[in-house]
Parts: C-alpha cells; structure tokens; sequence
C-alpha cells in the first residue's frame, strides 16, 4: 500500500478476441492505470476453423495465465469487418461469455488494430481479406487516427482512394495478398489484427468502467441469401 | 477501474474528502457503501467542507435527505445533497421510495452523495462514482473508488 491519501490504480484483467481474419486470437491483457500488457496469447492462422480454435484458445490463454473466468473485468473483441462465417464467431464468444460473466464487453474495429500501430507519422492503408477477389480496407492519418473506411472494394478501388489521401505505404494481409494491385511498398506487421492493440483501443473504455456495447459486427456486405420475393411453387 | 487509497487517520478521511470535493461539479453522484462506523459520514463532512457548503453535515439515516446550500462566503458554489438509503432498503420497492424523494429534481444542479445507495439510485444518472470505505484491523481505512462511465477516471487521475 502507498502513503496514506494516495491512489493506487488496481489492474484488470481483460479477455480480447478476434475472429475477423484468418488469425484466430484470443489473449488476456493486463490493463493498468497508464497501459496494457499482454499476459498469455493465442494465435491460429486457418480460415476455416474458426468456431474449432477459438473456445479453446480462451481456455489456454486462462491456463496460462493461472486465471479463471471469474477473473474477467471486461470483454474486448474485434468487431470486424470480416467473412460472416469467422467474424460472428468470435462476438458470440465474446457476447455471452459478457453476458454469463456479467462483465462489460468493448467492440473494436479490427481494422483499426493492423493500421493503428502501423501508422507512424505517414498515412497508411491498412486492408484484411475479403475474399471474393476484394479487401476490407481503412486509412489513417500519420497519428493512426482512421480517416476513411472501414470498406470493402476491390483492391484497385482501394489503391484509388488511398493515393488520393496520399498514403505511402500499406499493411495487413489484404495487402500482402494485393500488393502488385495497391502499388505500394507493403509493412510486414501486423499482418493481423493484434490483440494488445485492441485492447489498448478500448483501454480508456476499460478503465472509465464504461457502460457495455452490443458486439455489433462489421459485416458491409449484404447476405447472399435473400428473402424470397415470390412463392415457388411445390407441386409441378 | 478501482483505485484504492489508505487513510489512516479521521483527518486523513477528512482531508481526502476535501480534496475529493476539488474535482466535483453539479450533476455529480457519488454512492458511498461500507459498514456501520466506517467513515462514510466522515468522508461527506470532508465533501461538504471542501465544497464550501452551509450546516452540519451530520449521518441522515434518520432524515433520509438533507440539502446543503453553498455557502458564497465560504467559497461554496454547488448544493450538496447528501441521502441515506438504509431504512429505504427494507421496503419491497426501495427504488419507488428513492423516487418519493426526488434526488431527480435537484440531481442535475447538485452533487448528490448517497450512503447505501447501491442497486438503487444508479438510474437516476448515466455516470457515478462507487466509493467503499473498510475499516481494517489496524483502524485505518482502506478506499476504493471506481468509475462507473463518464470522465470519472480522469478526473480521479487528477487527485494525486
């Protein structure tokens, strides 16, 4: 304990996901008064087994830290955008794992945790696979401040709006995939949304005790199934 | 996220009551909890000397609400409402009780500090600040403050 009459800020334990991208992550984060350290995490590349890994992943990221769920102040999870299939993985592990705990969950734009840390002093691009032949992509200013997106286009579409916000450099898996397309060098990290980046976006929500968010995802696009406009026949 | 503080002392408990008083403002909630003779009261006469404000800040559980006026000469600009919800607690409805009081009408132009008040006033505004007073062994008292929404992390950063 300090000198009597002084404040002394506790730390808490925060549980950050994300399932927008191929990089199934969950990680327990350490937030204290002036930052965030990262206590255990998981990261599984495979675009295909999202609701496989992840439950998992937060079970050995508890292991690892010694910590139980009980031990949770707050849920912080990537929002997206992202494939529907992934993406909603990781909110409703993240909603109900809130919901259960009755701890306040924080939305992020993942997005924001590729181009956030990448952003140091010039204006970057920062895209994640959309599959389909397009990429999710947002820009943002020298300060890492998002100044456009997020959207999904086709990477050409993309390249157009980032050279017309003078960007010079591009990061995220989505311009690894496209580079020859964005016509710009590309940063190797993170090729991925970063877990204690996300956390660290949503610290201050963290440390105001913020009221919790609704995890809504960041889909864009429509859903390919649609409501039918006219009633097929059954009989011939 | 809680802040702890260690007093040890009735003029320690004072004394931070004052200096809490320093980051406050009309509009304010303040929901103080903690067993019977742990300083909840201390603390408020603290608030109230630190906000300038006129009477005798004295325990309201057999009042239930006394206002405080601010007292110009003493430098006093805010009202304190200062609320004691124990007997509230008891009926069935304590929440239709706190309504019978009012603390809506003068919330917005005051600051309100609640004992007791826990799971039962936190509708009447958006942002509050949780203050838990224990008494240890020892006879100091241990603190914790935590910011429930708004800028109430800020502001207690502030403090030291």
């Amino acid at each position: 304990m300090v000198a009597a009459g002084r404040l002394l800020w506790l730390t808490v334990l925060v549980l950050v996901v994300d399932s927008s991208t191929p990089a199934v992550t969950a990680a327990l984060v350490e937030v204290s008064a002036d930052g965030v350290v990262a206590r255990a995490q998981r990261c599984t590349v495979d675009a295909r087994a999202h609701g496989e890994l992840l439950a998992p992943q937060v079970d050995a990221v508890l292991a690892d830290a010694d910590a139980r769920p009980a031990d949770l102040a707050a849920i912080v999870a990537g929002l997206g955008p992202g494939p529907f299939t992934g993406l909603r993985v990781g909110l409703v592990t993240a909603a109900t794992m809130g919901q259960v705990l009755d701890v306040p969950t924080y939305g992020v734009c993942s997005l924001d945790a590729i181009g956030h840390p990448a952003a140091a002093g010039e204006p970057v691009l920062a895209a994640s696979d959309a599959r389909r032949r397009e990429v999710y992509w947002a820009v943002y200013d020298g300060a890492g401040q998002r100044i456009a997106g997020p959207n999904v286009d086709t990477p050409a579409v993309a390249a157009e709006r980032a050279r017309e916000l003078a960007v010079t450099v591009a990061v995220g898996d989505g311009a690894h995939r496209y580079a020859d397309v964005l016509g710009l060098p590309v940063r190797a990290q993170p090729r991925y949304p970063a877990a204690t980046a996300l956390a660290r976006l949503a610290a201050e929500r963290v440390r105001a005790g913020a009221p919790g968010e609704p995890l809504t995802p960041l889909y864009l696009r429509r859903p390919d199934a649609v409501a039918a406009t006219s009633h097929k026949p059954v009989l011939p | 996220m809680t802040a702890l503080v260690e007093l040890k002392t009735l003029d320690d408990t004072h004394d931070f009551g004052r200096r809490l008083a320093g980051l406050l403002r009309a509009g304010d909630l303040l929901l103080l909890s903690g067993p019977l003779g742990a300083g909840k009261t201390a603390l408020t006469q603290g608030i109230g000397a630190g906000l300038g404000v006129r009477g005798d800040i004295t325990s309201p559980t057999f009042v239930i609400a006394r206002v405080h006026r601010p007292d110009p000469a003493r430098g006093g600009r805010v009202t304190l409402v200062h609320a004691d919800a124990y007997r509230l607690g008891e009926s069935t409805d304590p929440r239709a009780e706190i309504d019978d009081l009012d603390l809506d009408a003068s919330v917005d132009e005051a600051v309100t500090v609640v004992e007791w008040g826990e799971g039962m006033v936190e509708q009447l505004v958006d942002a509050h600040l949780r203050i838990r007073i224990d008494r240890r062994d020892d006879d100091t008292r241990v603190v914790s403050l935590e910011p429930v929404g708004g800028d109430w992390a800020r502001r207690l950063a502030t403090l030291d």
